[in-house]
């Protein structure tokens, strides 16, 4: 796609990821009209929509408690995190105890690193 | 250039206040700050000392800084720019050791589902730079996204911040690319 068809695609597939699962189908459809290029990029991401990071070191994409961490349902048992501390997940400044970067210790999570097959 | 020729927190203000020629200046200090933690830390992985790009930019970020006080928004704009120096000293690293293995191919067997990215493993720097520049034609900003968030480690508010967008504007963004990533580093396409 080119990146005003791009734009386009990125136009629909917010919308859409905004409606339930079963109505997407019909409102692609509708704002796409007879182009079918859109039309079959838009769905093909939404295929590929997940609500979880996709990120080995992230934790910050959902509200605390329901964090999906890479690891939880693949090949990474040995995942650690500083879970007694409080994650930081709808901004604000950052502090020393909350930012990305301090939270964790170094050497901390070396075992959650290999995620894909290697 | 070292840390006293400049004053950081000047800089970073200066940045924070929309002064984006001001990073300039700082770009060549923190290369050479976190590309000799990194080098140091690159040479000893075979002994289990693993990388960790987000810690390094932080520990750059403290030394740079020294004791001077700055605001977090300075803090932000000194990770973005740690971020874009990052990817440069990984993706180059990653090369390097890839041009030393025969047949060093990329190839990922994880489903959608399970995959997940790390900037601490070779192939998956790879497989980012790769899908990056592609992801730069389309849409620049999602790039930056990317770049701010696996190479940088900035929360979406950060990113916000940085870009100077709001929070929905990224998380929308993030949603998409996401996806744009599975689909991309999974293997299936449309086309």
């Amino acid at each position: 796609v080119t990146p005003t068809e791009y734009a386009r695609v990125k136009e629909i597939f917010d919308q859409a990821v905004d409606v339930p699962d079963e109505k997407r189908d019909q409102l692609v459809r509708l704002c796409c009209g007879e182009d079918t290029l859109i039309r079959d990029e838009v769905m093909s991401l939404l295929r590929f929509h997940r609500l979880g990071t996709i990120l080995a070191t992230d934790t910050v994409d959902l509200p605390l408690g329901q964090q999906k961490n890479c690891g939880s349902n693949s090949r990474t048992a040995n995942l650690r995190t500083d879970g007694n501390k409080k994650m930081q997940h709808d901004g604000g400044p950052p502090t020393e105890h909350l930012s990305p970067v301090s939270r964790v210790k170094a050497g901390d999570h070396c075992q959650f690193l290999f995620c894909g097959e290697k | 250039m070292n840390a006293d020729e400049i004053d950081i927190a000047k800089v970073l203000a200066a940045i924070a206040e929309g002064q984006q020629d001001a990073a300039e200046q700082l770009m060549p200090m923190v290369y050479n700050e976190l590309h000799q933690v990194a080098e140091r830390l690159l040479r000893h992985e075979s002994r289990g000392h693993t990388l960790q790009p987000t810690a390094l930019v932080n520990e750059a970020y403290l030394r740079l800084i020294g004791q001077t006080k700055v605001d977090w928004q300075g803090k932000t704009h000194f990770f973005a720019i740690g971020a874009k120096m990052m990817r440069r000293i990984l993706v180059d690293h990653a090369r390097r050791k890839k041009s030393q293995k025969r047949g060093g191919r990329f190839h990922r067997i994880a489903l959608a589902d399970d995959l997940c990215v790390s900037n601490s493993n070779d192939e998956d720097v790879l497989a980012i730079e790769e899908a990056l520049a592609k992801l730069e034609k389309l849409d620049p900003r999602q790039a930056k996204i990317v770049e701010l968030r696996f190479y940088g480690g900035l929360n979406v508010h950060d990113v916000a911040e940085v870009l100077g967008v709001s929070k929905r504007t990224v998380e929308s963004d993030w949603t998409m690319v996401r996806a744009w990533l599975r689909r991309e580093l999974v293997g299936e396409t449309i086309r």
